[in-house]
This record gives structure tokens, C-alpha cells and sequence, in this order.
């Protein structure tokens, strides 16, 4: 079956268009998003204590 | 997808689900979390001394805190218990910015201090707690190795008013070997911190054979003097073997004592020895007329003579915050 010029044109953008987003998908997955200031989880991953003494001077150095 | 932590030189790319050096700066979803906001793992009253401060409201108490990680992995570490170990096996507690500064406040502490591992890691409850302390009107110091890149560090320094900086090397290779860092970020860090007004006082670790010959001291002392002014307060501090470091002796007093004498002679005008009694070493005596004018044993002010910062003999102004 024949192409007419038409459909010609449009397979054409169709592909440019899929390989616009694959190459914009493929670019954020390679290019890491950069962040100074980080954002606070919820729930601290290890286990949790009361306060303690505060009074009391630290054994830890500084 | 990856991100990347650009709050230190390291600028680490974390995959999802995993952390960065400091192992508490976290890729979840392809978005960077602190697990430590709110966690210290550590809050104390200590006295100023202990940081050390002695220009610095000497003879105060200071509040204390810090969580876990660190962004550098010294082999000497003197706490590496809590500065090397992951969040997952550490123990915290609930305290946000707003309970820290009660706390503060109720303790009758005239600081906060950001300390033991390095505020560098918990960047963004450091930043919190100082900008409510300081509108409480309670002073902020960070004690830390400065490994920060510059623009977070000039915007966190608007908060503070003291920061105690290790200058740990003058190389970069030791720098490399022993904390897994750089120099050149450390220098630029402190620099940075006296043009921003914050008072500073360096600390340096005298390790033997790493960095206690004459003429590193010499060059290490040399840079302060040109690019920080020699009014900048050095302490030098014992070594004690520690963490992946113990095949080496503790620094002897006397290697402590050519440092301070080295320091002197090249014109550091306030050089200190930490760690380890000494009898000149603790105290400040005034640069005009000699006077011991802080007399200090370990981390208690015995006397303090000055008036309004200055000597009460000769009236010269000392460096620091005295008030």
C-alpha cells in the first residue's frame, strides 16, 4: 500500500515526538536531580529514647 | 531516579533508597530526605571550655546537641560512635527546633551549641534551631571540620555567632588519607567565616609522626596568620589513640608545647593547649603588658580579670565575645 505524502509527514513527527521523550526519559534517569536542602522524613529509622539528663555534660568529645 | 547532595564538596549521587557518605542524607523517590531532623542522639549542658571556646563567653554553659553521621571518616575520631554509625543502630530522641530553644531558654543557657559529630550533616535542623534561637535572643555556635560548600555555609552563618573550626592538616594528601576529605574546602570554609564577622577559633589535633614536626606547624600557623589575622584563638589538642588509630602514642606535652611556642613566635597572639593539663597553655594573658587575665585548669575559668573585653592593667582590647 502506498504512503501518501501526508502520511509520510505525520509518521514522521510521530517518531521525532517518541524519540523527544524517550531522550528527555532517558536524560532524567542518567542526570540526578540536585538538592542542597533536604526534606524531613516522619519517623526516625532507629529506635527512640526520652531525653535524659541534660544537666549531665557530655562524655562524647566537643 | 538519582539525586545529588550538593551540600558538601562530596556532592554525593544516592540512588534511590540508599543514603549518602554522611549516611543520613537519604535518595527517597528521587527525593533528598534528612533522617536526623528533630533526632539528636545526644543533648547536654557542657561548659563553653569544652568545645572549645575560650574567647567566647567564657564561663558559660552551653545547650549541646547533635544526631548521628558525618560527612567525613577520620581515622582518629574521637566520636565515632555516634559520627560513624548509621541512624538505623543509634538510639535519639524527639526534639524539634522549637523545644531545643525551650529548653535552652529554661536551662538558663546563654548558647546553643551544634556539635560532637558535625552540624554540617543535620544542616537543616541546625539552620531551624539557630533562626528561632537567635530571635529568643540565645546565641548559636557550630563546632564542625567546616566541610560544607560555600553558598549553605554563608546562609546558615547569618544565624550564627561562633564557630570553633578544625584545621586538621595543611596538606591534602593527609587530608585525603586520614578524613576522606579535602583541604582546599576546609580553608575556603574558615576564610569564608571570618569575613562573615562570626568569631572563630581553629582547632588542630597534633598526631605524632602525621602532622607534630616544627615546620608543619610553622606553615599550618603561617596560613592562619595571613588569611584569618592573628588574633584568630588556636588550640592545639592532644592525641589519643582512638578508633582505627591506635598504633599511635599519644601527643607528649612537650610536643604540644613547641607547637604553642612555634605558633607564638610566628604571631598567633591567643595559642592554646587542650586535652591535657597545662599550665601556660590554658590560660589568656594580655598582649600588652603580660597580665593573666583567664586563668583556667581543664574546662573551669578559675579567675577572669577582664573588664568589658579589655585588660584591667594596660586597658588593651582582647579579642572575643565577652558578653
Amino acid at each position: 500500500m502506498e504512503m501518501t505524502r501526508r502520511e509520510f509527514i505525520q509518521s514522521l513527527i510521530g517518531i521525532a515526538a517518541a524519540a523527544v521523550v524517550g531522550i528527555e526519559w532517558l536524560a532524567k534517569k542518567a542526570v540526578p536531580r540536585k538538592f542542597v536542602r533536604a526534606g524531613r522524613v516522619e519517623k526516625y529509622p532507629g529506635s527512640l529514647k526520652p531525653l535524659g539528663d541534660v544537666y549531665k555534660q557530655s562524655k562524647w568529645s566537643g | 531516579m538519582k539525586v545529588q547532595c550538593e551540600l558538601c564538596p562530596k556532592e554525593c549521587v544516592i540512588e534511590n533508597g540508599q543514603s549518602g557518605e554522611c549516611r543520613v542524607r537519604i535518595n527517597i523517590d528521587g527525593t533528598l530526605r534528612t533522617v536526623v531532623y528533630g533526632f539528636p542522639c545526644s543533648v547536654n549542658i557542657d561548659p563553653i571550655e569544652k568545645k572549645p571556646f575560650f574567647h567566647f563567653l567564657p564561663g558559660s554553659t552551653t545547650f549541646s546537641l547533635a544526631t548521628v553521621g558525618c560527612n567525613l571518616h577520620c581515622l582518629n575520631c574521637q566520636n565515632w560512635e555516634i559520627s560513624q554509625a548509621n541512624p538505623e543502630d543509634t538510639e535519639a530522641s524527639f526534639c524539634p527546633p522549637q523545644r531545643l530553644v525551650e529548653l535552652t531558654r529554661n536551662a538558663n543557657c546563654p548558647s546553643l551549641s551544634y556539635t560532637y559529630t558535625d552540624p554540617v550533616v543535620y544542616y537543616e535542623y541546625t539552620y531551624d534551631t539557630a533562626k528561632l534561637a537567635n530571635q529568643a535572643g540565645i546565641r548559636n555556635t557550630l563546632i564542625t571540620a567546616g566541610y560544607i560548600n560555600p553558598e549553605p555555609w554563608k546562609r546558615l552563618l547569618k544565624y550564627i555567632d561562633a564557630a570553633r573550626i578544625d584545621l586538621k592538616f595543611i596538606s591534602e594528601d593527609l587530608y585525603r588519607q586520614i578524613c576522606s576529605a579535602t583541604l582546599k574546602p576546609v580553608l575556603d570554609t574558615l576564610v569564608l567565616t571570618k569575613a562573615g564577622g562570626v568569631h572563630l577559633e581553629v582547632i588542630n589535633l597534633v598526631i605524632p609522626t602525621l602532622n607534630d614536626k616544627p615546620e608543619q606547624i610553622r606553615q599550618l600557623v603561617q596560613w592562619i596568620k595571613a588569611n584569618l589575622g592573628g588574633d584568630t584563638p588556636l588550640h592545639f589538642s592532644q592525641f589519643y589513640p582512638q578508633y582505627k588509630m591506635r598504633h599511635l602514642p599519644p601527643t607528649s606535652a612537650e610536643t604540644l608545647d613547641v607547637a604553642r611556642e612555634v605558633a607564638l613566635s610566628e604571631g598567633l597572639n591567643y595559642v592554646y593547649i587542650g586535652n591535657i593539663l597545662s599550665d601556660k597553655g590554658q590560660n589568656t594573658y594580655c598582649l600588652g603588658c603580660k597580665q593573666l587575665l583567664i586563668e583556667r585548669s581543664g574546662f573551669t575559668v578559675l579567675k577572669n580579670q577582664l573588664k568589658d573585653g579589655c585588660c584591667p592593667s594596660c586597658n588593651k582590647q582582647i579579642y572575643g565575645v565577652w558578653k
